[in-house]
């Protein structure tokens, strides 16, 4: 525990300030200082709100997916109705290959803002996995109406389509991930990156 | 066993059991065996460009027929030296004595060659019972063919110079006339006289880095098919091969049966793109099915900037699984084979994933480390921009490998840390290869790092429990072994890893069995022999 008298002296700049900074360094691809960032905020703010989500996030983009996922639960004792802290904490734990409780974070999102798209793509993911394609399908096609130019949602609309024996309409849903994928790297050739 | 006296400790002596989950610890051996001299040098280390990132690979070869495993480690250069028409020595060769020393032999076995190297595949071509050498490289390739331990170079004659930026190759018989036939991957068409300089629009999470491979023109990859008396004919377009349409940034090869059905197939792991899985349709055509195969993307359907890859039967179910390698902040994929044609992504449920996400993979092996009966994984790693050491980011330019133990149910554990301190060193690691180079029954590994010095990993004590292997059989053999009502499968390959070859005999962790019962030999051709009841701890010629 941090002595009452310190923690002013730790908190030089406000709480939105290390908010920003850690949302700054992950946006920027540095989880390492944005967790730092946001151990100085919880230091001395533990229930300041967004603060555990970011930790989750950076423990994320590290793929230490435990620590990812008590920070998002902390997140959600403080704030019951946070979407996005579902949205992660489901994508940590099916990274951990816990997908009962996967699903119902991402059942949780859904039901919390009903039109994300992420969450249909996921969800629908989870379940081809778990050999629930007739499931899966109308999440995908969901996925595919929010994001039609998105090859990601195609292909997975395409393995649902696969798994219960659609080959023809499969095929069609490989191709166009297909062709939006090389439409992406015609429009960068010659531009080096 | 070759019977020359070694350091065993007391239970391996008295033949003694290892403990239930016992493993081995990996050993440097680099400076005592005399490969410490040799550098890959890969341009400058500033690393400027693409062109000077990727390479080079290596390779286990008994290339003078003493028995004895010999080291080939493929060399770079530098801009400069390529832009006056020369380069460096694109090999090394050292042969060994079966004790863990080499002794280099590059300019007496007359495997000569000046240029920028970069893979290598082995195989005997000839069928003279010599083991020949493919070496891509930037500008051109080689083809040494092996005459009773000398080598003489005939790629311009053979057809097979051509280079642009060929990366890995890998000899197999697609068409199965007896003639073993070449597939090359070439990665971007890159300019050496105007190479691209760096630019704003080429930054890596926020870093200035060089530029591609993405924005460069794919360089298209080519099949050869071997038409006798050292001649090759550029067959890809008529083979059905889509590279020239879609000129994807080909790197790691592998040839082996995924469908089991006796004609080899393909798959190359490609950078920043789509992989290819090549079904081998019989008739001289592929289709290429990597997407609605499963073997394309990762789990989500992205595509990956995939290096190294390898096929191996890791679940002992008769069928050929795939490990392919991808850069940091992405998984490295195993793809397990359903049959029917499907693959798996089981990067998550087996456990691989969350240890390879901040490290860059290059060469990669499933082989039995610790000869329990079940094939293992090693990843090589290391970054491709120096810049990575700048800044906090969680990951950095040398970097440690990954070991991930089979654990039988399909999970993988990561032991790297765990298995010798040569282990929990950070490496820049590139091509590898696998193989048994001190005959002692276990499997150690060669790294070749990138601008640095290679690394001999010897397995010290993999051997405490039973093993068999298999010398002799011809590039594209599938051996089925029966052993204490498990099964285990494996093929002979010309080229894996990432740009390189492992040793050419066959290796099988037996765990307690003391004997196999049944042998399976499938030969290229279809022919299939059998042996049985075979003692295990003992390399066995076949066919």
């Amino acid at each position: 525990m941090i002595a009452a008298w310190i923690a002013p002296l730790l908190l030089q700049v406000s709480p939105e300030a290390h908010i920003a900074a850690a949302q700054r360094y992950l946006d920027a691809e540095r989880a390492p200082l944005a967790l730092a960032e946001i151990r100085k905020l919880l230091a001395v703010r533990p229930d300041y709100p967004r603060a555990h989500y970011l930790a989750g996030l950076a423990h994320l983009k590290l793929a230490e997916f435990a620590p990812a996922i008590a920070e998002l639960s902390a997140e959600l004792e403080r704030s019951p109705a946070f979407a996005e802290a579902y949205y992660y904490r489901g994508i940590a734990r099916a990274a951990r290959q816990e997908l009962a409780d996967a699903e119902r974070d991402f059942r949780r999102a859904l039901e919390l803002s009903p039109d994300a798209a992420g969450v249909h793509f996921q969800l629908g993911k989870l379940l081809i996995e778990t050999d629930r394609a007739s499931a899966a399908l109308p999440w995908l096609e969901r996925a595919v109406q929010s994001g039609p130019g998105n090859p990601l949602a195609h292909y997975q609309l395409g393995r649902a389509l696969q798994r219960l024996g659609r080959a023809e309409e499969a095929e069609r849903q490989f191709a166009l991930a297909r062709r939006l994928q090389e439409a992406d790297r015609a429009a960068a050739a010659g531009r080096l990156q | 066993m070759n019977g020359r006296l070694q350091i065993l400790p007391l239970c391996a002596v008295l033949g003694a059991a290892a403990p239930a989950g016992w493993r081995p610890v990996f050993s440097d051996a680099t400076a005592a065996s005399g490969l410490a001299g040799f550098v890959n040098v890969q341009g400058a280390r500033t690393k400027d460009y693409v062109l000077e990132s990727v390479g080079g690979g290596c390779a286990f070869l008994d290339y003078n027929n003493d028995g004895r495993l010999d080291v080939l480690l493929v060399r770079g250069s530098r801009l400069e030296k390529i832009r006056r028409g020369s380069g460096d020595p694109v090999a090394a060769l050292y042969r060994g004595d079966g004790q863990g020393r080499f002794s280099d032999v590059t300019r007496e076995s007359g495997l000569v060659g000046l240029g920028w190297g970069m893979g290598v595949a082995v195989a005997d071509l000839d069928s003279n019972g010599w083991p020949d050498v493919f070496l891509t490289g930037f500008g051109r390739n080689f083809l040494f063919l092996n005459e009773r331990g000398r080598f003489r170079e005939i790629a311009a004659e053979a057809g097979l110079a051509s280079g642009g930026f060929s990366t890995g190759a890998a000899f197999f018989d697609y068409d199965r006339d007896g003639r073993l036939d070449l597939y090359v991957a070439r990665y971007v068409e890159f300019d050496i006289e105007r190479p691209p300089p760096r630019q704003p629009s080429c930054w890596y999470k926020g870093l200035d880095v060089f530029c591609g491979p993405r924005g460069f023109t794919g360089a298209v990859d080519s099949l050869y098919r071997n038409l006798g008396g050292g001649r090759f004919a550029d067959v890809t377009e008529r083979a059905g091969l889509v590279d020239s349409r879609w000129k994807y940034y080909g790197l790691g090869v592998v040839a082996a049966d995924f469908d089991d059905d006796g004609w080899p197939d393909l798959y190359v792991a490609n950078d920043s793109t789509p992989n290819y899985l090549y079904r081998n349709n019989r008739d001289g055509t592929f289709s290429e099915i990597a997407v609605a195969a499963g073997a394309a993307y990762n789990d989500d359907g992205l595509e990956q900037a995939s290096m190294g890859v390898d096929a191996g039967d890791y679940d002992n179910d008769g069928r050929l699984d795939i490990i392919v390698t991808n850069f940091e902040r992405d998984t490295n994929e195993l793809y397990r084979n359903l049959g029917g044609g499907q693959f798996r992504d089981v990067t998550m449920a087996s456990g691989i994933g969350p240890p390879s996400f901040l490290l860059l993979g290059w060469g990669a092996g499933f082989a039995d480390f610790d000869n329990d009966g079940w094939r293992d994984l090693f990843v090589a790693n290391g970054h491709v921009y120096p810049e990575v050491d700048s800044v906090r980011m969680g990951t950095s330019y040398a970097q440690r490998h990954l070991l991930h133990y089979n654990l039988g149910d399909g999970r993988f554990e990561e032991a790297a840390a765990r298995s010798g301190a040569a282990l929990q060193r950070a490496y820049t690691g590139r091509g590898v290869a696998f193989g048994d180079y001190d005959d002692d029954g276990d499997i150690d590994i060669l790294i070749n790092n990138i601008d640095a010095a290679p690394t001999l990993l010897r397995n010290d004590g993999g051997h405490r429990r039973r093993w068999i292997g298999f010398r002799g059989a011809p590039v594209g053999t599938r051996v089925t072994i029966e052993a204490s009502g498990r099964r285990q499968v494996a093929e002979v390959k010309s080229a894996a890893s990432y740009l390189s070859a492992n040793d050419p005999r066959l290796h099988f962790g037996l765990g307690e069995a003391a004997a196999v019962e049944r042998v399976t030999i499938r030969l290229p051709s279809g022919e299939v022999r059998e042996r049985r009841n075979l003692p295990a701890g003992r390399y066995w010629e076949i066919p």
